[in-house]
């Protein structure tokens, strides 16, 4: 029971990473990005060839497809959100809707459907066994990444003048630009700074899971989980988000076994959706 | 004697929303120094001359010239670091900020940021309260210390002119005395006012030259002290009664 707990709280971790570009892209721009998962699983893909063919240390690689993720997302927020933004967020969506299927589609047609794997320098090494808890050095690593880059993405938004500009910007639109905040910018900044974090979970998802082309939809639901308990734009939501559905998914496993544990965690995401709507740290409802 | 200098001009403004004219052939000015009201009942287009200035809304036809500049057309991020600032209706803080924060991000435009100590104090000497509760959330201020920090948000671009829209709207009058009070305060130090008000008596009091505004446009403009209720309550019941006996647009 405590090693589920525990294997959970960690899971909850990498969950909390995956969903957190989700809820800020969401709280920022109003616009729920359905590829969410597949330009994550893009990342994994691009270290994985960085790795294959240009330099073999996955830090390095990492390193690169933070950047070559930021300048992505910033084209897609420039060219392709921003232009049908003004027509609504749900036109935004269907772009983004698009832009999935054709992530999918183009990287089965590059890399064919079958399973890949990124190497990973913890893997096998246990971060701590002993009788009563064992924690495995990848699962000890994803949280520790996950919760330094969460904190460290509030403080960005938080303390700095351009996390502040940028809350302006989704805050109350016409009042930024009354401020000389030219908002759309802001938007592009803040899907550059989500693409860059993306990029460190797809990192450690791939040394975590095996993957391939079509993964990105199943992070994409667990991001839904995550962005829906914790709070729709909340950063530390994610995190309460992420512990509460990875404890539950492990919880459930380990009392029913592993074939429930997906289950189990909608189920909570069920519970919590009747009892509180709005999440549990959301921030508040606008009109 | 020196001609003050000519700040805002907007000559020919003609605003619609779709097929309704809202603002028709609207020319007006505002020199260095000077506090400008609009006057005109709900609805009349005041608000939208405003939208149109700062690039809120797009003019069908006309033009805003800031400081001999054409600047319509322009985004109103570019206008707002031009030297106009503006309190829209209804105050629009940034309501989940601090007071000072919403005061840091009035001092977005570049030639503002490298004043903002400066802006800072003077807004604190204005706006006491302000600096009381600097650390307060925007959203759990009083109805009169919103409009104060809209205010003062503004101030903080080192702006040669704020655009008000309707300040005094659902606020006791003791506020409002206070607020205007404040505002005359802040022209003292240059900065010129373009005023948007509901209430003739106070926008004749408050300020140096008034345009009255009925159904969107001009019809009558003088020196606040030439002109007196009377002469602008004639005008509203003349001009009110002609889209009826033309079966206008209702």
């Amino acid at each position: 029971m405590l090693q589920a707990v525990i294997t959970g709280l960690l899971l909850g971790g990498l969950y909390a990473l995956i969903g957190v570009g989700l809820s800020l892209i969401f709280g920022i721009v109003k616009v729920t990005n359905i590829a969410h998962g597949d330009l994550m699983i893009v990342a994994t893909f691009f270290i994985m060839v960085i790795i294959q063919h240009i330099v073999g240390n996955i830090y390095l690689a990492l390193a690169i497809t933070i950047v070559i993720m930021a300048i992505l997302g910033f084209l897609i927020q420039k060219f392709l959100i921003n232009t049908v933004i003004d027509q609504g967020a749900e036109t935004a969506m269907l772009v983004m809707f698009g832009l999935s299927i054709a992530i999918k589609n183009a990287l089965t047609l590059i890399f064919g459907a079958g399973n890949n794997a990124l190497p990973s320098p913890v893997k096998g090494i246990n971060f701590i066994k002993s009788e009563l808890v064992s924690i495995s050095g990848q699962y000890a690593v994803n949280f520790i990444v996950a919760v330094v880059l969460i904190v460290g993405l509030a403080l960005l938004m938080d303390k700095t003048p351009l996390g502040r500009s940028i809350r302006a910007a989704s805050s109350d639109t016409m009042a930024a630009e009354l401020m000389g905040i030219n908002t759309k910018s802001m938007y592009v900044w803040a899907m550059a700074i989500t693409m860059g974090a993306t990029a460190v979970a797809g990192m450690l998802v791939g040394q975590t899971y095996s993957f391939f082309p079509y993964t990105g939809t199943q992070f994409l639901i667990i991001a839904f989980g995550v962005v829906v308990i914790g709070g729709m734009g909340s950063i530390f939501g994610t995190l309460i988000g992420g512990a509460i559905l990875g404890m539950a998914q492990m919880i459930a496993a380990y009392f029913l076994g592993t074939a429930y544990q997906t289950l189990a965690g909608y189920v909570i995401l069920l519970i919590l959706l009747t009892v509180r709507p709005q999440g549990l740290l959301s921030k508040k409802m606008r009109k | 004697m020196i001609e003050k200098e000519k700040l805002l001009e907007v000559s020919g403004l003609d605003v619609f929303y779709g097929d309704l004219q809202a603002v028709k052939d609207v020319n007006l000015e505002v020199k260095k120094g000077d506090m400008v009201s609009l006057i005109g009942a709900n609805g009349v287009g005041k608000s939208t001359i405003l939208q149109a200035i700062m690039g809120l809304i797009k003019p069908k036809a006309g033009t805003v010239t800031w400081k001999g500049e054409v600047i319509t057309g322009k985004a109103t991020n570019k206008i707002a670091q031009m030297g106009l600032a503006m309190t829209p209706e209804g105050s629009h803080i940034f309501e989940d900020m601090s007071v000072y924060e919403n005061l840091l991000l009035g001092a977005y435009p570049k030639h503002a940021k490298a004043r903002r100590a400066e802006s800072l104090a003077l807004v604190y000497k204005t706006f006491p309260v302000l600096k009381e509760k600097e650390k307060q959330t925007a959203t759990f201020l009083s109805g009169g210390q919103r409009q104060m920090l809209a205010i003062a948000r503004a101030m903080m671009a080192s702006p040669e002119l704020i655009i008000c829209d309707e300040i005094s709207l659902g606020l006791a009058p003791v506020i409002i005395k206070d607020i205007y009070a404040s505002l005359h305060e802040i022209n003292k130090n240059g900065v010129s006012f373009l005023l948007v008000e509901q209430e003739t008596k106070r926008a004749l009091k408050h300020s140096d030259y008034a345009y009255v505004i009925v159904h969107g446009s001009v019809v009558l403009e003088g020196r606040s002290s030439s002109l007196t209720e009377e002469e602008i309550a004639k005008v509203y019941f003349g001009v009110e009664q002609q889209p009826r006996e033309e079966g206008g647009i209702v």
